[in-house]
């Protein structure tokens, strides 16, 4: 009898932890840390394809410096030739354009878009989801071969570029897929991160896919979307000098 | 007098050959100040009142905020100081963006905007003749889902009357977007075409503030009324009860003045002619090289009235000489040619002011390209004559062709008579 008693006591337990909600905040904590890289600088080759539905596609090819220790990092495009040269340089919450022929810099923000594509200049940041979000909701969900945890996010400031946001986290703690909300609840876009390249003991997507919601065209009476994938290649954790972050390091490279 | 008067009629339409080009170049240069003037007047008529609807009144009142204060305007103070320096007086409230990153869609097609007015549909009826609304009308009173955008905004969305659009700008909560349907479209291609006007309601759900949050409250005055006058009153009614900057007179001034290193809260009470002070910067300038262009035209006739009676005198020397001789004094000899001049001045400038009035009528009949919709009255360039100067104008036509006659006059007065009747026409 006693045997029985204890069986079901812990089936009972057993149960009430596959049933257990998980630590929404510890994850979204995971999910940063594991994208962002505050004991060391990070570059990259970024490869970003802008696709306009009746336009065709446009390619930027842009090396990124990051030191997310100091909120810092300087993006210098490489390509096409008609915007080589120009940066953005963001330090904190500053950020500036540096446009090579005028050879001026010009207040920018992060919610603006890179280089007229559909991703944000703030997607080049370190992941901040536990600091700048709230946790409404959360919810088991398969997405394509991926278990995954949907949690359903309310910003906590004003200074995030969306005020909503809805990210699919695998059981790698790795975001796979995030829907971005106006504060009414209007989806502007959706992005996916299908694979992710490991470096150290970080991640560093291999592919972005990017979504925009609101633009596109009708095209043979079917909407098309615009959409952006941004391919990041040669991801190195080497210590940078901080000669890099600067608006002189911009005007020099520029030249 | 009247008999002088006769007599000069007489003279002149005796003489008609010889002054009849001398009144049309007269009458011409009166018809050139006519339509430039009326053109000028017209276009800067437009440009008031398209910028009295844009930029809240021919006088309005911001607030601006420096530091930890969020810059929100006290609306009620606002409009006990103005009441206080106006009496009851009719106000328009506003709510709007300033940001620039307000954007419309529809069907894909993005367009940004360089201000989204949230404005009362019901107040604002009675002044929005200045809006050349082309396509759909003015919402209905309350209508929270109306919206009126540019025609050159609609083109690019590609969007029609009664088509869904969707507004994204940053309220104080963060990015938001709001459905709108497209009520009405009007015709502006110029600055204060990148305006979508929507009801101030909706407008401040979208910014998150509460539903009687203003950011400018502005009057439209009447013709004549003083705006800097009224601007000063209201200015010093303000700065009894907060801090207020004092009235810019252009828009350099309102900048320096905001940038300046203060903090907190600061009322800033401005003019329309402020806000246009570049645009009236090149109307002035263009009107100033019209007149330079017309004082050289004047001096021209000027001399070719001053020759042609030069020649008149000389040939009419018996005439004079006989007049002086039965006992016209000299001062009455001079008086006729100067009244000859006198009404060929006056005639010209009638000829003058009628046909440019007919150049006047005829260029306002015709559609004007979309590039210069911010002078523009319903497609058309809608001309002004005012009183006042249309009778400056006329002096100083008169004025000068008699000026031009008076030399050649008195020398004519002082011909002696038997010497003058000796001459040979």
């Amino acid at each position: 009898m006693k045997r029985v008693g204890i069986s079901i006591a812990l089936a009972a337990f057993a149960l009430g932890c596959a049933f257990a909600e998980p630590d929404f905040k510890a994850m979204l904590k995971s999910v940063d840390s594991l994208v962002s890289f505050l004991d060391t600088d990070f570059s990259a080759e970024y490869k970003i394809e802008q696709f306009k539905p009746g336009q065709g596609t446009s390619v930027t090819n842009a090396a990124i410096f990051r030191r997310d220790k100091d909120a810092k990092y300087l993006i210098l495009i490489l390509d096409p030739p008609a915007d080589k040269g120009k940066g953005y340089l963001k330090i904190g919450q500053s950020m500036w354009i540096y446009d090579p022929e005028s050879r001026r810099f010009d207040f920018t923000s992060s919610k603006e878009r890179f280089q007229n594509s559909n991703a944000r200049n703030s997607d080049f940041t370190r992941s901040t989801y536990a600091s700048d979000y709230d946790i409404v909701s959360g919810k088991e969900e398969q997405l394509g071969k991926f278990d995954c945890w949907v949690l359903d996010l309310k910003a906590n400031n004003d200074e995030v570029t969306f005020p909503r946001c809805k990210i699919w986290v695998s059981e790698d703690n790795l975001v796979r897929k995030t829907e971005d909300y106006s504060l009414s609840g209007q989806l502007m876009r959706t992005r996916a991160i299908p694979t992710y390249q490991k470096i150290g003991e970080r991640y560093v997507p291999v592919m972005l896919l990017i979504v925009d919601n609101l633009r596109g065209k009708t095209i043979g009476g079917k909407f098309q979307n615009e959409t952006t994938k941004i391919s990041i290649t040669k991801p190195s954790l080497s210590k940078l000098p901080d000669s890099i972050y600067t608006q002189a390091y911009l005007e020099k490279v520029s030249k | 007098m009247r008999t002088m008067l006769s007599f000069a009629a007489k003279s002149l339409i005796g003489r008609r050959r010889r002054f009849f080009f001398l009144g049309l170049a007269v009458a011409f240069g009166f018809m050139i100040m006519t339509v430039t003037t009326g053109l000028t007047e017209g276009l800067l008529t437009a440009v008031r009142e398209k910028g009295a609807f844009y930029f809240s009144g021919n006088v309005n009142v911001t607030c601006y905020a420096k530091g930890q204060d969020d810059g929100s305007m006290d609306g009620r103070m606002v409009l006990q100081s103005i009441r206080e320096a106006l009496g009851e007086t009719p106000v328009l409230q506003r709510s709007i963006y300033y940001g620039n990153d307000a954007q419309l869609f529809f069907g894909g097609e993005t367009v940004r905007q360089r201000r989204i007015i949230g404005i009362d549909w019901s107040v604002e009826r009675r002044t929005v003749d200045s809006l050349n609304i082309v396509a759909g009308a003015f919402p209905a009173d309350g209508d929270g889902r109306a919206a009126l955008i540019s025609e050159t905004a609609a083109r690019k969305l590609g969007a029609r009357v009664g088509d869904e659009l969707t507004l994204l700008l940053s309220g104080t909560q963060g990015r938001d977007t709001g459905s709108f349907v497209l009520r009405g479209i009007f015709k502006d291609s110029s600055i204060f075409g990148y305006a979508t006007y929507i009801s101030r309601p909706a407008m401040n759900s979208l910014l998150s503030v509460p539903r009687d949050y203003v950011t400018d409250i502005g009057l439209i005055l009447k013709r004549g009324q003083n705006e800097n006058r009224i601007a000063d009153s209201i200015r010093a009614s303000i700065s009894k009860r907060a801090e207020a900057f004092p009235v810019a007179h252009s828009r350099d001034e309102l900048q320096d003045m905001t940038r300046d290193d203060w903090t907190g809260k600061r009322y800033m009470v401005c003019t329309l002619d402020a806000h246009l002070s570049n645009i009236k910067e090149v109307l002035d300038a263009l009107m100033a090289i019209c007149y330079v262009l017309l004082a050289t035209f004047l001096a021209i006739v000027l001399l070719g009235i001053a020759n042609t009676y030069r020649v008149v005198i000389f040939q009419r020397s018996p005439e004079i000489g006989m007049m002086r001789a039965l006992g016209m004094s000299k001062t009455r000899a001079m008086f006729i040619f100067i009244e000859e001049a006198g009404l060929l001045a006056a005639c010209s400038v009638l000829v003058g002011l009628a046909a440019g009035m007919l150049v006047l009528f005829g260029v306002s009949r015709m559609r004007m390209p979309s590039g210069l919709d911010m002078f523009l009255k319903s497609g058309h360039i809608a001309w002004a004559l005012d009183l006042g100067v249309v009778l400056g104008i006329s002096m100083v036509v008169c004025v000068t062709t008699l000026l031009a006659a008076w030399f050649p006059a008195r020398r004519a007065a002082r011909i002696q008579p038997m010497e003058a009747m000796r001459t040979e026409e």
